[in-house]
C-alpha cells in the first residue's frame, strides 16, 4: 500500500509493514489460544476501517499520502481491542462504557456479524487507495 | 493490487477460521463468551437446582457438561480454590450419570437426562443440537446474569465474570 519515493523511505515502509504484520500474527495467535479468533477479526475490521478512513481524510486534506498505513491499521486494531487486554491482563470484565473503544461490545452484534465488518473494511481499503491515487495523480499533473 | 490481495487474504482467513467452529460451539459466535453481564437481555430468576442452590447472598456458577467433561471439570475445580471460595458451584451433567457427592465438598451435582435444567436456564443450544457445555452465572439476588457455551470451560473467564457480578 506504500508509495515511498526514495530508497531509505521504501526500506522504512517495508520494515514498518513487516512489523505491523508481525504484530497482527502475534495478536491472532493470542486470540486463537483463547479460542476467540472471531473477536480478532471483528476488531481488526472495525479498527482497521476506522484507521484507514482517517488516513484517507488526512491524505486528501494534506495532498500527500499519509505513511505506514499498515501501522495505522494495527493501531486502530489495538484501540478496538483494549477491553480484551483489560479482561486478560487486569481481570476486568467488559462493561457497556467500553464501547468507547470503537464499539468493542456492540460491533459484535451487527446483522451479518463479521461479514458486514469485512465489507466495511474492504470499502475503507478502497477509499484509502482511491485517496492515494487521487493525490498521486494531482502531483503528477503538477500545479494548475 | 497489493491492497486487494491483503483484503482477500484476510477474508479467506476469516472464512477458514469460521469453518473450524466445533460441534459444541454456539451457532452465533457473538453470543459465545461475550465477556459482559446481562448480554442476553432482561434478567430472569434462576431455577432452583438443589436445596440452597443457587445460593442467596453469593454468586453461583452452574456448569453444564456432558458425561465426558464431568470428571476433568471436577478435577480442575478441585485445584481451583479461589473460584470455589468466590462462588457457590454446581455441575449439571447431561444424560444419565452417577453423582459422587464426596467428590468435592460443597459442590452441588445434578444429573439432567432430559436437559430440563439446561432449558430452565435458557442455555444456548450448540451446533450439534445436543445438550450445552458451558456455564451460567447467578447473582446474589438469584437472577441469571450471564450464560454462555464454552466447550473448553475457561475457568479464568469464569473467575473474571464472577468478580464482575
Amino acid at each position: 500500500m506504500g508509495t515511498a519515493t526514495g530508497s531509505p523511505a521504501r526500506e522504512r515502509a517495508v520494515v514498518a509493514t513487516a512489523a505491523a504484520l508481525g504484530v497482527e500474527v502475534l495478536l491472532y495467535e493470542r486470540y486463537g489460544a483463547h479460542e476467540a479468533s472471531f473477536h480478532w477479526f471483528t476488531h481488526l475490521y472495525v479498527g482497521g476501517a476506522a484507521a484507514l478512513l482517517v488516513l484517507s481524510g488526512l491524505t486528501l486534506l494534506r495532498r500527500r499520502q499519509a505513511p505506514y498505513p499498515a501501522v495505522w491499521v494495527v493501531l486502530g486494531h489495538v484501540v478496538a481491542m483494549v477491553p480484551d487486554l483489560l479482561f486478560t491482563l487486569r481481570d476486568m470484565a467488559h462493561r457497556p462504557w467500553m464501547d468507547v473503544f470503537l464499539g468493542h461490545l456492540s460491533t459484535h452484534f451487527v446483522p451479518g456479524r463479521n461479514a458486514t465488518w469485512f465489507t466495511v473494511f474492504a470499502l475503507a481499503v478502497g477509499a484509502y487507495v482511491i485517496s492515494v491515487e487521487r493525490v498521486g495523480g494531482e502531483a503528477q499533473r503538477g500545479p494548475a | 493490487m497489493l491492497a486487494a490481495g491483503a483484503v482477500s487474504l484476510v477474508g479467506a482467513l476469516n472464512v477458514l477460521a469460521a469453518s473450524s467452529a466445533g460441534p459444541l460451539d454456539d451457532h452465533d459466535p457473538a453470543h459465545q463468551r461475550p465477556g459482559f453481564l446481562d448480554a442476553v437481555g432482561p434478567r430472569t430468576p434462576a431455577p432452583r437446582i438443589a436445596d440452597g442452590f443457587p445460593a442467596r447472598g453469593k454468586v453461583s456458577v452452574v456448569f453444564f457438561v456432558r458425561a465426558e467433561q464431568h470428571d476433568p471439570l471436577l478435577e480442575r475445580l478441585r485445584l481451583d480454590q479461589e473460584l470455589r471460595a468466590a462462588a457457590a458451584l454446581a455441575v449439571v451433567t447431561a444424560g444419565p450419570c452417577g453423582v459422587d457427592t464426596a467428590a468435592l465438598p460443597g459442590l452441588v451435582q445434578r444429573c439432567d437426562p432430559a436437559a430440563r435444567v439446561a432449558r430452565g436456564y435458557a442455555m444456548p443450544v450448540p451446533r450439534d443440537e445436543g445438550p450445552p457445555v458451558g456455564y451460567a452465572l447467578v447473582g446474589p439476588d438469584g437472577d441469571i446474569r450471564y450464560r454462555t457455551l464454552d466447550p473448553a470451560l475457561h475457568l479464568d473467564d469464569v473467575a473474571v465474570m464472577v468478580g464482575a457480578v
